[in-house]
């Protein structure tokens, strides 16, 4: 409704400002030639505007429920306000503090040790002479994208549990003291980095090695016959070459640093490393949805999003400071 | 010109609006409907839980059904693993069918505010009317109340019999051991079974006792009552403030300290508890009574020798064996107040026919001597392809009520049954049910209930563990006894009691 009435103000705004400005009319004209003009351009957009119109803009009023005591039952329009009691209880919760550090750590140990990754991954094979050999090891690696976090975490069960993981296993029968992997709070993040590296690094690779593929071999030329070595070439061409493409995805990447992949990290808490594993992802489940206040959800998912909106826009910005291209 | 770019524009803004229309318009249409006609067979949409197979809707036992009641019965079955989103997302949906099935209304609050908001029919005035459906244990409609009506059909479960000691017999008899009836006693065979190498492989890899998570399951052994205890002044407290929960994890802690359970336990999910048992890792658990004959069976297939036997619990420190009841229901079946009035007493017809032996047995085993054979003890074997078909295909069913259904299985020998029956005799005589069921959920533990019960648990393993001292554990009690929301929980609790 809402949106109905939004749209036929506008129409009707754009209607009386051509009657009476004449700035408006002229931009007003300009643009529906430039509409008659290259129609097919237009009617070829028209299917990704709407997609982005009615999946990503249209949902947006939902974020509504943020402010509203929501009940599935009553629907959207008849649940009641609440203003931002969800927001102050969020803030206020003792637990806040142990989230919020959670996942920060967890998040910016991820962009420390697991971003890089990828773009070494690359440039090795991107140095890879036998062309068999590369193509190999890049399905290897792209092997542990299409396992299910469950897989994953099953299989590190079975690896590294105490009782009966085989690592575990190995170390008594050489006389050692089982090591407690998966309940030992000081291992637990970097348990975690390094499954999503195992997981995601080789799949992380192809991007880059499109922006590889898509460097000037002159250049390489140019510096071979300048007497630069396979690693100078690495310092001085492929780097700043992909340059661009990595800091457009740092600053993507900051933007989802309150996301820390809910799924993994529910499947690996367990008690005696629940203070160091609890996220907002995993505390929006159980009060969210568990408990079915999806009001307070949505205030929690809002704060999120909120959060990595600020960290994009200032990256961008700093980016920019810097002299690079940025997002925008 | 001009013309025509404000006709295009328009056209745009029209397209536009249509499709954010339709964007933002809620389904109303869903699937209930609401008629029925005296010919035509009526219409009958259930959504249920599946554990494994999803069977067809036009499996022969249905039509059978059909036929004899002139129905159409249309079952969604969802898998059990994340069912509870998924049904949330059917209310939100508004996409109901006839018949909905929740686990329990405690832990879906979407629904049960939705029960409280009318959308699901009042069965109370009509149960009586159905003989079979009546002649469910009265303490069984006592649980499901909602506000004291009845506004769901149980799927109906024993009320004794998740609750024995299975232990491997074998071990037992290799070490000249004898079942535990104390819990001293308990402690020094997982001790033996841990450090006398019961499996004889010369290796130490067994241990005593195995349990998942944390073992809440455990503590009303100790007597610390089910769900909510009685203390000396005769209000009501949560059974994990009794002392007795208390002395629960000291001893679990001695245990783990000594090395006689599973150090895995934290980490292992529920399903696990069945394989640490069938690979011989550990020799005793708490489970279903049935489940020590289900278990011996596979164990056999690779050791001949290897038996679980169901014993009665060790006796607490009070001298006497605790049991909890269970709720007597596992899942709730919604009857959406869409369909009219007619069409309700059709559905609760179809289940009062199959709260009937003959009835249940159609949907869950298909036809007699066809998919099905009935030996003279009256014991059912269905055939192999017949089993696959009907793989789960009574989860919609309420079903008929049997005192001995977690004692006996199709195909168990004679004297396991009867030693299993008078388990379940001796265990029904001194069960205790949780003194809060069926009263009205309240409201400050429908919003934070979930937070609640992981921080327990958190606490209950870090005990175990000795990552938390007794004393800590006393400590978090005592936060809980003052903070003010809990209190709140309480005190609604023991306003309902008096």
């Amino acid at each position: 409704m809402l949106q109905q009435d939004e749209d036929k103000m506008a129409l009707q705004l754009a209607d009386s400002s051509v009657a009476k400005t004449i700035g408006k009319r002229s931009w007003l004209k300009e643009w529906g030639v430039a509409l008659r003009r290259d129609k097919y351009l237009y009617l070829l957009a028209a299917p990704g505007l709407l997609y982005f119109l009615i999946f990503k803009y249209v949902p947006l009023w939902g974020l509504l429920i943020a402010f509203k005591n929501y009940s599935v039952f009553l629907g959207f329009q008849a649940s009641e306000w609440v203003g931002l009691q969800y927001f102050a209880d969020f803030f206020s919760n003792p637990d806040f503090g142990l989230l919020f550090r959670n996942t920060m750590a967890i998040s910016f140990l991820n962009i420390l040790f697991f971003f890089p990754l990828p773009i070494i991954l690359a440039l090795l094979l991107n140095e890879a002479r036998n062309m068999a050999f590369k193509r190999f090891v890049q399905t290897v690696v792209y092997l542990p994208h299409f396992l299910s976090w469950v897989i994953i975490v099953g299989i590190c069960f079975l690896i590294f549990s105490q009782g009966t993981g085989i690592v575990n296993n190995l170390i008594s029968d050489a006389g050692g003291k089982p090591i407690p992997f998966l309940t030992e709070p000081n291992y637990f993040w970097a348990m975690l980095t390094a499954q999503s590296i195992w997981k995601e690094a080789g799949w992380g690779t192809i991007i880059f090695l499109a922006a590889l593929a898509g460097i000037n071999p002159d250049l390489y030329e140019a510096a071979r016959v300048d007497g630069a070595s396979r690693w100078k070439q690495t310092i001085h061409v492929t780097l700043p070459g992909i340059r661009s493409t990595i800091i457009i995805l740092l600053i993507l990447r900051l933007g989802q640093v309150m996301d820390v992949g809910f799924e993994q990290i529910y499947l690996m808490m367990s008690a005696p490393v629940s203070h160091v594993a609890d996220v907002f992802d995993t505390y929006v489940y159980r009060l969210g949805i568990q408990n079915g206040r999806f009001g307070y959800a949505t205030a929690v998912g809002i704060f999120k999003s909120v959060v990595g909106l600020v960290l994009v826009v200032l990256a961008n910005r700093l980016a920019k400071k810097f002299g690079e291209e940025g997002l925008y | 010109m001009k013309m025509n770019s404000k006709k295009m524009l328009t056209a745009i803004f029209a397209l536009v609006l249509t499709f954010s229309m339709a964007g933002c318009g809620s389904k109303s249409s869903g699937t209930a409907s609401s008629g029925v006609s005296e010919d035509k067979p009526t219409d009958i949409s259930v959504t249920t839980i599946t554990f494994g197979g999803t069977p067809s809707n036009d499996l022969e036992g249905l039509q059978e059904i059909g036929k004899k009641l002139n129905v159409k019965l249309h079952i969604n079955y969802i898998p059990a693993n994340n069912i509870g989103e998924k049904l949330n997302a059917l209310l939100a949906s508004k996409d109901l069918t006839d018949v909905m099935f929740v686990e329990y209304l405690e832990s879906a609050p979407a629904y049960l505010s939705a029960v409280q908001q009318g959308a699901f029919w009042d069965l109370t005035p009509y149960i009586k009317d159905y003989p079979n459906l009546s002649q469910y244990p009265e303490s069984v409609w006592n649980n499901l109340k909602v506000d004291g009506k009845i506004m769901s059909l149980p799927r109906i479960r024993p009320l004794d019999g998740h609750m024995a000691m299975s232990i491997r017999q074998d071990w037992l008899d290799k070490l000249g051991l004898k079942a535990p009836t104390t819990m001293d006693e308990l402690y020094n065979v997982m001790e033996a079974f841990t450090k006398n190498d019961p499996d004889g492989d010369g290796k130490a890899n067994t241990y005593g006792l195995a349990f998942v998570g944390a073992p809440t399951g455990l503590m009303p052994m100790f007597g610390a009552g089910n769900g909510w205890t009685q203390d000396s002044s005769g209000k009501l407290i949560p059974d994990w403030w009794t002392p007795q929960f208390k002395e629960g994890m000291a001893f679990l802690n001695k245990a783990y300290k000594a090395g006689l359970i599973l150090p895995d336990f934290p980490v292992m999910k529920s399903t696990q508890l069945k394989e640490m048992l069938l690979q011989s890792k550990a020799g005793i658990a708490v489970n279903n009574i049935i489940d020590s004959y289900n278990y011996s069976q596979d164990l056999q297939k690779v050791k001949p020798e290897a038996k679980l036997t169901a014993y009665e619990l060790p006796k607490a420190s009070d001298g006497a064996s605790h049991y909890t009841q269970a709720t007597g229901y596992y899942g709730q079946l919604l009857i959406n107040k869409k369909v009219s009035e007619d069409k309700l007493k059709k559905i609760l017809e179809v289940y009062d026919y199959t709260a009937t032996q003959e009835g249940y047995n159609l949907v869950a085993y298909g036809i007699k001597d066809k998919d099905y054979t009935v030996s003279a003890d009256g014991f059912i074997t269905q055939k192999e392809e017949s089993k696959k078909l009907y793989d789960n295909s009574s989860s919609w069913l309420s079903g008929y009520f049997n005192k001995y259904a977690r004692a006996e299985e199709p195909g168990i020998p004679a004297d396991i049954r009867d030693y299993n029956h008078k388990l379940v005799d001796s265990i029904s005589q001194v069960s205790v049910a949780d003194p809060t069921i069926g009263f009205s959920p309240s409201e400050v533990y429908l919003e934070n209930g979930a937070d609640w019960t992981k921080k327990k648990q958190d606490m209950m393993v870090n005990v175990i563990l000795g990552k938390n001292t007794l004393d800590e554990w006393d400590t978090f009690v005592r936060s809980y006894q003052e903070d003010s929301k809990f209190k709140k929980y309480v005190d609604e609790i023991n306003e309902q009691y008096k």
